[in-house]
């Protein structure tokens, strides 16, 4: 698939678009299930652990730690979401460049850049 | 005085980085879409520095202490927020070239009255939002300074006013990076000092245990500034003096407990009068001094429930706050309507690529979680360190307070200095960067249209080939950049003067509801248009239009309900009502539109290639 097919929104260009929106759509649903599972979750655990009168860990009470886990989690999993929607979007810049070869000059010239 | 000083500095240095930013945003693009050179670490401060407002300064800390650690799932929703935003708009809404979200709503739907509609809503987001950035304002102001409370909003609307009208976009990144860095600082400096110098938390009785919160062994007198009604969990023998009587308070706080000429049942209602009060009475107590003898359980002000540590350490069960419904409530609302925020998405548009976009925005999900790590320290070290607060009813002011309580010298009134400047810096950068939004929204949309040239050139830097009104513009008429920039500043002048008097009407009002109204709008009207118009080709105008009306009816509804029901109402779900308000948007939004004649084939799209093709494809 060329550029050019890209830019005048020839039917095999639209097929690939429509494949990288799935394709991303269904990474972002996949993580929205992670992260909205985790922040359901939270409150099932923290109902479910019975009151405790004075537990601690390093002198922080557990309530407090159960509410401040989710910080790091949320980081994790948006910086491992971030690697594969960099990859597929750059699968399918390669897709793209693939046709390009005989083409003299770089693809990605500042100009075109949005 | 040391506050003042502070303040004072953290507002010039803002003042000095827009002025000196606005050297270099002459060109017509610049004053509104600063230019993507931004990285995304200085874009990411800059977001987190715009969101991080009042109620995350000192609302979370105040609301941890009065209703317990049930509290703290707002930051974890005010955070998660952004794993939505990253998922599902970040990238798409950079590549599609739109700059708000009725810039969107052209793009994606093509509809000028939708984009009316749109514009209305963000307006309205928008005055909600800073209605409680100047209230806390104003009580800071007036904590720190005593600068009577009108005085004081009407002082932070004029430094917003001006930081918005010096400054570009561009300056205003910089200046919000910086306004980040102010407050972590002052956040997080004073309550790691405060807990190595306590050597952990004090009093684990109090606070994880079966007491309710108690005065020290010293005793306790507390100044009511006005009549004060508050309700006593447990029996105490209390008195009122009149201010001039104070100034041997801890001889008069002995005193107290012997009193002999107590009289059992009445609760004091003129100043001087000693008396016992049974648990569970409500009593008017007159402006003065109360003085409660050490050891004795405080009285609460109206409208605050007093809990023992067990249950104040509850993060979820129970009723109000920890009531399961609440909290998912909560959740969704934060979780789905951080992308419904004006002056957020804005910030998107100075991402360089839409991968950009992506790593600013994971960036801001670390930054924030920095931050919130501390709060709750303020919350846990207010419950026992400073509990008059929770006879005045003041519990916002935890954190003003807090320094003084665990350092009774210089350094105290040094950290009260460093947490006020950092409490001013949320209020002022939230509120210039929703500023900076509703006066677009003014000028630009529900203004009269300028002539297209002037009106709309330059708004987009490179807007879509196939956007529906690609502004050209005319060298021949008088500089449109300056009409622009005149209109622009006109608008954000009279954008402040409204919130202000609200505020000012609002004074008595809990600092968290009306940003709960604005997290719950933006999670039953934007979220829904966004998440549909990026990722569902079947989106129609009606669909979105009937949809946003019905979301944003239900959940304006249930909280204007709340706000009549009084202090009442503040816990319960009809304040929180994102869990009905946000499905029945969707539904409504998906169904109208599959009844509806769907828009033309090729207009979406080219609408859809726009948000979803990486940028080197073209």
């Amino acid at each position: 698939m060329a550029r050019r097919e890209l830019d005048e929104a020839t039917p095999h260009a639209q097929l690939f678009l429509d494949r990288l929106r799935r394709a991303h759509l269904s990474l972002a649903g996949v993580a929205a299930l992670a992260g909205g599972g985790l922040l359901a979750a939270l409150p099932l655990v923290a109902l479910a652990l019975p009151a405790l009168d004075d537990d601690a860990w390093l002198g922080v009470p557990w309530p407090v730690l159960l509410l401040l886990t989710p910080y790091p989690l949320l980081v994790a999993l948006a910086w491992l979401y971030v690697r594969r929607a960099d990859a597929l979007d750059e699968a399918f810049l390669a897709l793209v460049a693939e046709d390009e070869e005989p083409e003299p000059g770089p693809p990605d010239a500042p100009g075109s850049r949005r | 005085m040391l506050a003042i000083g502070a303040i004072v500095a953290v507002t010039t240095g803002a003042l000095g980085i827009g002025a000196w930013g606005v050297r270099w945003a002459r060109t017509t693009s610049d004053l509104f879409v600063a230019s993507r050179a931004v990285t995304p670490w200085w874009n990411a401060a800059a977001i987190s520095g715009e969101y991080l407002s009042a109620a995350s300064f000192l609302g979370v800390a105040g609301l941890t202490m009065r209703s317990g650690l049930a509290a703290l799932w707002l930051p974890v929703g005010f955070t998660a927020g952004y794993l939505a935003l990253l998922l599902f708009v970040a990238a798409p809404l950079r590549r599609s070239g739109a700059y708000t979200l009725p810039d969107f709503v052209e793009v994606r739907l093509g509809d000028r009255g939708l984009r009316t509609v749109a514009s209305l809503i963000v307006l309205a987001i928008g005055v909600l939002y800073v209605v409680p950035q100047l209230r806390g304002a104003g009580l800071v102001l007036g904590e720190v300074a005593d600068v009577p409370y009108t005085a004081g909003i009407v002082l932070a609307a004029a430094v917003v006013v001006g930081s918005v009208a010096l400054g570009g976009m561009r300056a205003v990144t910089y200046v919000q990076a910086f306004q980040y860095w102010v407050k972590i600082v002052a956040i997080s400096l004073p309550a790691c000092l405060m807990v190595v110098h306590l050597g952990g938390l004090p009093e684990r009785a109090a606070l994880l245990g079966r007491e309710l919160p108690t005065v020290g062994d010293r005793g306790l007198t507390i100044r009511l500034a006005e009549p004060t009604t508050v309700v006593f969990p447990r029996t105490v023998r209390v008195r009122v003096v009149a201010d001039e009587e104070l100034r041997d308070a801890p001889a008069l706080a002995r005193a107290v407990p012997d009193a002999g000429r107590a009289r059992e049942g009445a609760p004091p209602e003129r100043v001087g009068a000693v008396r016992v009060v049974p648990a569970g009475d409500a009593a008017r107590l007159p402006a003065g001094a109360l003085v409660l003898p050490p050891r004795a359980t405080l009285p609460v002000a109206e409208g605050i429930t007093a809990k023992t540590g067990q249950e104040w350490a509850r993060p979820a069960g129970g009723e109000g706050r920890g009531s399961p419904l609440f909290l998912y409530s909560l959740l969704v609302a934060t979780f789905l309507g951080t992308m419904g925020l004006p002056h957020i998405l804005v910030r998107f548009y100075t991402n360089a690529t839409g991968s950009a976009a992506r790593h600013t925005t994971v960036r801001v999900l670390g930054l924030l979680g920095v931050f919130y790590l501390f709060p709750v320290v303020y919350g846990l070290l207010g419950r026992v360190l400073v509990p008059e607060l929770y006879v005045t009813g003041q519990t916002d002011l935890v954190v003003l307070r807090l320094p003084e309580a665990v350092f009774d010298d210089a350094t105290g009134r040094t950290l009260v200095a460093v947490v006020a400047a950092g409490a001013f810096a949320a209020f002022v950068s939230t509120a210039s960067g929703l500023l900076v939004s509703t006066a677009g929204t003014v000028a630009y949309d529900l203004l009269p249209r300028l002539r297209r040239g002037a009106a709309a050139g330059g708004r987009r830097s490179a807007p879509l080939a196939r956007g529906p009104s690609t502004p050209t513009l005319d060298p021949a008429t008088e500089d449109p950049a300056a009409l622009r920039r005149r209109r622009f500043r006109v608008s954000a002048l009279a954008a402040i003067v409204v919130p202000a008097l609200l505020a000012i009407a609002a004074r008595g009002l809990d600092i968290t509801i009306l940003v709960s109204w604005s997290f719950a709008l933006a999670a039953s009207t934007f979220c829904p248009l966004l998440l549909l118009g990026i990722w569902w080709t079947g989106l129609t105008p009606r669909g979105a239009l009937a949809g946003m009306l019905a979301g944003g009816a239900v959940a304006s509804a249930g909280i204007v309900a709340a706000l009549a029901g009084g202090e009442a109402m503040e816990e319960s779900l009809l304040s929180q009502p994102a869990v009905v308000s946000v499905p029945l948007a969707f539904a409504t939004m998906w169904l109208v539109s599959r009844r509806d004649e769907p828009l033309p084939r090729a207009q979406v799209a080219a609408a859809m290639r726009a948000m979803h093709a990486p940028e080197r494809a073209g």
